[in-house]
C-alpha cells in the first residue's frame, strides 16, 4: 500500500466508508454484515470494527452485498474498535 | 416500476440479523427493513428475492408471515375476487372505445364570416353530433368546403380526438388600386438622396440609393392590368429623402464707436407727466452722447420733475471689431433664421462654414441635413 498513500481511504479494498446525509441518512459502503438492529441503534460489521449509528425511528431502507442505508432521526455515529 | 412487484412480508425468529447476513451473502437484496419487536422484522423486497429469501428463512428456521404484495399488484390483487369490478371496468372501456368512434363536437376554426355558411353546410350534409366517424369522408368534405368557399385560402378538416375540426384559413383580398381622381405621377418635390421609396399605387421609378433631383418621377402613374396592359392610375406613395437646406447670415467686422470731443453742454428741463419743456435750445452738435440726472420738486400730489441734462459732443467712428466676436454673431444669427425655417423638421445634422467679403463682413452659411417625404403630386 505504500504506493497508494495519497489515494483516499475509499480507494483502498475492504475500507469501510460512512456518508451522512443531513441527520436522516447514513450510507455505509464496503460492510461485513449486521451485528444489530433496535429502532435507536444499528450496529454494522467493517473490517475496521462496529459502526455504530444511534437516534429513532431507524430504519434500514437498503440491505445490499456491499453497502446499506439506515434512514431515521440520526443523533451519532461512532466506530467501535476492531472486531474478530 | 420498481416498487408495483414488490412483497412486504414479517421475518420472525432468533437472531434475524444473522438471517440477513446470509441474505446479503446469497445476493438477495432487501428494502425498507423496519424492526417491529425484539424477533421480527417488516421487510420488503422484491417478487424474485422473496421467494430466495422464502427459502433460506425456511432453511435456517425462520418464518415469514403475512406476505402481501404491495405497490399497483397488491392493490389489484385485493380486488381479483370481485369479479363484478372487473367485468363492469371491462365493459366500461369496452364503452370508452366504441363511443370514440363518433364525433362528438364539430368545432369551425376561424372562419369569420363564414361560420354560418359552414355551419349549414354541414348540416345539410348531416354531420352532426352522434354520427359515426366512418361515415365521412374528411378528403372530400374538404374539398367541397374549398369549393363552396372561394375567397378563402384553404380548408382543413381533421378529427382531435372525438372532436370534428374544420380549420380556414381566409385569403387576403387583393389590394385595391388607387383610381380615384384623375391619374397623375409622384415627383420630387426637391433634391434630395432618397432613403426609402413605398409606392402604395403606381409604379416606381427610383430606388433607395438614388439621389433625385425636383421634378424627377419618382412613382409612375400607372399599373400592369390582369391581361399586360397598362392602366393610369393615380400614383400614391412616400418618399423619404435626405435633403439640405442652406441659411445665410453676415455680421460686419466694424463697429461704429462715439469718440468724446470734449465740448459738452448742459441745460435743466422740466418734466410733467404729460409734456417736458426747456428754457433753454439744445446744443448745436452733430452727434453728442447725453448724461441725465433727475430731481422731484413737486412731491407726490405734484409730480414735477427738474431733470439736467449734459450733453457730450461725440464723433461717430468705425472700428474693427473681434474676428472671432464678429463669426459668434453670424453664426448665431445664421441658427437661428434656420430654426424659423425648419419647424417641426426632423434634422439629423447641421453645421456653419464661414467666409469673407470684400475684407470687413464676415458671411456664416449653416447648412442642415433633414429627412422629409419628398413626394409630390403631379397632375
Amino acid at each position: 500500500m505504500k504506493g497508494l498513500s495519497f489515494a483516499p481511504v475509499e480507494a483502498k479494498l475492504d475500507q469501510p466508508r460512512v456518508v451522512l446525509s443531513g441527520d436522516s441518512e447514513v450510507l455505509i459502503e464496503q460492510h461485513a454484515g449486521l451485528f444489530s438492529y433496535e429502532s435507536k441503534c444499528v450496529r454494522v460489521r467493517t473490517k475496521r470494527g462496529l459502526i455504530s449509528v444511534t437516534g429513532e425511528n431507524l430504519l434500514i431502507s437498503y440491505f445490499g452485498i456491499q453497502d446499506l442505508m439506515i434512514q431515521g432521526h440520526v443523533s451519532g455515529i461512532a466506530l467501535q474498535g476492531e472486531t474478530t | 416500476m420498481k416498487g408495483c412487484f414488490q412483497v412486504r412480508f414479517c421475518l420472525s425468529g432468533l437472531g434475524v440479523e444473522k438471517l440477513l447476513n446470509e441474505a446479503r451473502k446469497k445476493g438477495i437484496l432487501l428494502h425498507k427493513t423496519v424492526r417491529q419487536a425484539d424477533r421480527s422484522l417488516i421487510i420488503c423486497c422484491s417478487r424474485r428475492d422473496y421467494r430466495a429469501f422464502r427459502a433460506l428463512s425456511e432453511e435456517k428456521g425462520f418464518s415469514l408471515t403475512d406476505a402481501q404484495p404491495v405497490g399497483i399488484l397488491g392493490m389489484l390483487s385485493r380486488f381479483k375476487k370481485r369479479r363484478g369490478l372487473w367485468m363492469g371496468m371491462g365493459i366500461c372501456i369496452g364503452l370508452l372505445i366504441y363511443s370514440m368512434g363518433f364525433i362528438w363536437q364539430v368545432k369551425i376554426e376561424n372562419a369569420g364570416a363564414y361560420t354560418g355558411e359552414i355551419r349549414t353546410y354541414l348540416e345539410e350534409k348531416g354531420i352532426q353530433r352522434g354520427m359515426p366517424r366512418a361515415q365521412i369522408d374528411l378528403a372530400a368534405l374538404q374539398e367541397s368546403l374549398e369549393w363552396r368557399l372561394p375567397k378563402v385560402k384553404w380548408v382543413q378538416v381533421k378529427y382531435e380526438g372525438v372532436m370534428l375540426v374544420v380549420h380556414v384559413e381566409e385569403g387576403v383580398p387583393p389590394p385595391q388600386v388607387e383610381t380615384e381622381g384623375e391619374a397623375g405621377d409622384i415627383i420630387a418635390g426637391e433634391d434630395g438622396l432618397l432613403i426609402r421609396l413605398t409606392a402604395y399605387a403606381g409604379t416606381p421609378q427610383a430606388q433607395a440609393g438614388d439621389f433625385v433631383r425636383a421634378g424627377q418621377v419618382l412613382i409612375k402613374g400607372e399599373e400592369r392590368g390582369s391581361n399586360g396592359e397598362w392602366i393610369p392610375v393615380k400614383a400614391r406613395g412616400e418618399a423619404i429623402a435626405r435633403v439640405w437646406t442652406t441659411v445665410r447670415a453676415q455680421a460686419s467686422l466694424l463697429e461704429t464707436a462715439s469718440i468724446p470731443s470734449g465740448r459738452t453742454y448742459q441745460r435743466p428741463v422740466i418734466q410733467t407727466p404729460l409734456f417736458s419743456f426747456s428754457f433753454h435750445p439744445l446744443p448745436n452738435f452733430l452727434t453728442w452722447d447725453l448724461e441725465t440726472e433727475q430731481k422731484s420738486i413737486g412731491g407726490i400730489w405734484l409730480p414735477l420733475v427738474l431733470q439736467r441734462e449734459k450733453y457730450l459732443e461725440a464723433a461717430l467712428e468705425k472700428q474693427p471689431r473681434s474676428t472671432e466676436e464678429a463669426k459668434e454673431e453670424a453664426q448665431r444669427l445664421a441658427f437661428t433664421s434656420m430654426a424659423k425655417v425648419l419647424q417641426n423638421e426632423e434634422v439629423v445634422d447641421k453645421w456653419v462654414e464661414f467666409s469673407m467679403i470684400n475684407g470687413d463682413t464676415i458671411v456664416a452659411t449653416a447648412t442642415a441635413e433633414i429627412r422629409r417625404d419628398i413626394a409630390r403630386q403631379n397632375n
